[in-house]
């Protein structure tokens, strides 16, 4: 499975202590040029540029067609109902909605996008965490390292479904032990 | 075929790497130092470019203060 | 229409947390473009609009977003 990463997403999961196991769920995370053009901090940089060296990610180039589809799909979200997508996120659904990728942002926008008129799946980093629990790489408490470390806040209603799942998880092995 | 690129690739990195200026280079502020780094590990000028935020021939001539060498 | 109405009230929440959690004092503090833009932000959750207004990076926006512990969700 691949992946195409934007801004949102990588400046905050670049702070996770647990960041490299994005690479067990993903075999390669594209980065557009821009959104590398966006990055700053030495963490960030640091981490992307180390990954690009070893061939877990990939710079993805500013294309065309992606650019034309991202346009309309900034004009399709401006009819609403949900909030606007921006250009950034947009270009990375296009990518992950032509290539069958996972867009990887945090924008709210972005996630919405997917129930309302894009066919790519886009993950914000509770879904990666998801994933790698159901993977059994991460323990159930990780969510509560991610926030910590991330600052990022997941909504209540998120943290109240990984609490079910969990419990649920461990049901279900009690019943079958 | 493939073990003697891979030696030649390992090879060419470890020559940038211990020619460069590492003085110089961690003098830099964090965009710039990413991608020499970047370039040193891979050899990519194209990408480390991209990294620095520069083209290709400024990057090119940052590579030539850092004293690292382009290996063929 | 059910995702629709989650959506929403995602937003909702969202907002409701960004108020509640913000701290004010630090917002207050800042120069008067940054903290129009932390503002916005808290109301609209528009990231990138409010990066805009800022006249800063993302990043650099998002570190003030974290400071002023105003929640990216």
């Amino acid at each position: 499975m691949m992946a195409v990463a934007d801004t949102s997403f990588l400046i905050d999961w670049a702070r996770f202590s647990l960041r490299d196991l994005l690479f067990r769920v993903f075999d390669t995370v594209w980065i557009p040029e821009d959104v590398l053009n966006e990055v700053q901090s030495e963490r960030t940089l640091t981490w992307i540029a180390d990954r690009l060296a070893s061939g877990h990610m990939s710079l993805f180039p500013l294309l065309p067609e992606y650019r034309d589809r991202a346009l309309r799909l900034v004009e399709l979200s401006r009819r609403g109902p949900a909030r606007g997508l921006d250009f950034p996120e947009a270009y990375c659904i296009a990518v992950a909605e032509d290539r069958g990728y996972v867009a990887l942002s945090e924008n709210g926008a972005a996630y919405a996008a997917q129930f309302l008129y894009t066919t790519a799946r886009v993950w914000r980093a509770y879904e990666v965490l998801w994933e790698l629990r159901r993977r059994g790489l991460v323990p159930d408490d990780v969510i509560h390292v991610y926030q910590e470390e991330t600052r990022h806040k997941f909504p209540q209603r998120d943290v109240e479904r990984w609490r079910s799942y969990g419990s649920s998880q461990s049901a279900s092995k009690r019943q079958g032990s | 075929m493939a073990e003697i690129f891979a030696e030649r690739e390992r090879e060419a990195r470890e020559l940038r790497r211990r020619e460069a200026d590492w003085r110089y280079i961690d003098s830099l502020p964090p965009r710039l130092r990413a991608a020499l780094i970047f370039y040193i590990e891979t050899g990519d000028l194209y990408v480390a470019a991209k990294i620095a935020g520069l083209k290709a021939d400024e990057f090119n001539e940052l590579r030539i203060k850092a004293r690292i060498p382009h290996v063929n | 229409m059910e995702k629709l109405r989650e959506l929403a009230e995602r937003e909702q929440e969202a907002r409701e947390l960004r108020r509640r959690e913000a701290d004010w004092r630090y917002i207050d503090s800042l120069p008067p473009r940054i903290k129009a833009a932390v503002k916005l932000f808290i109301e609209t959750g528009d990231l990138r609009l409010s990066q805009r207004i800022s006249g800063l990076g993302l990043e650099d926006f998002v570190e003030h977003l974290r400071r002023a512990n105003v929640w990216i969700t």
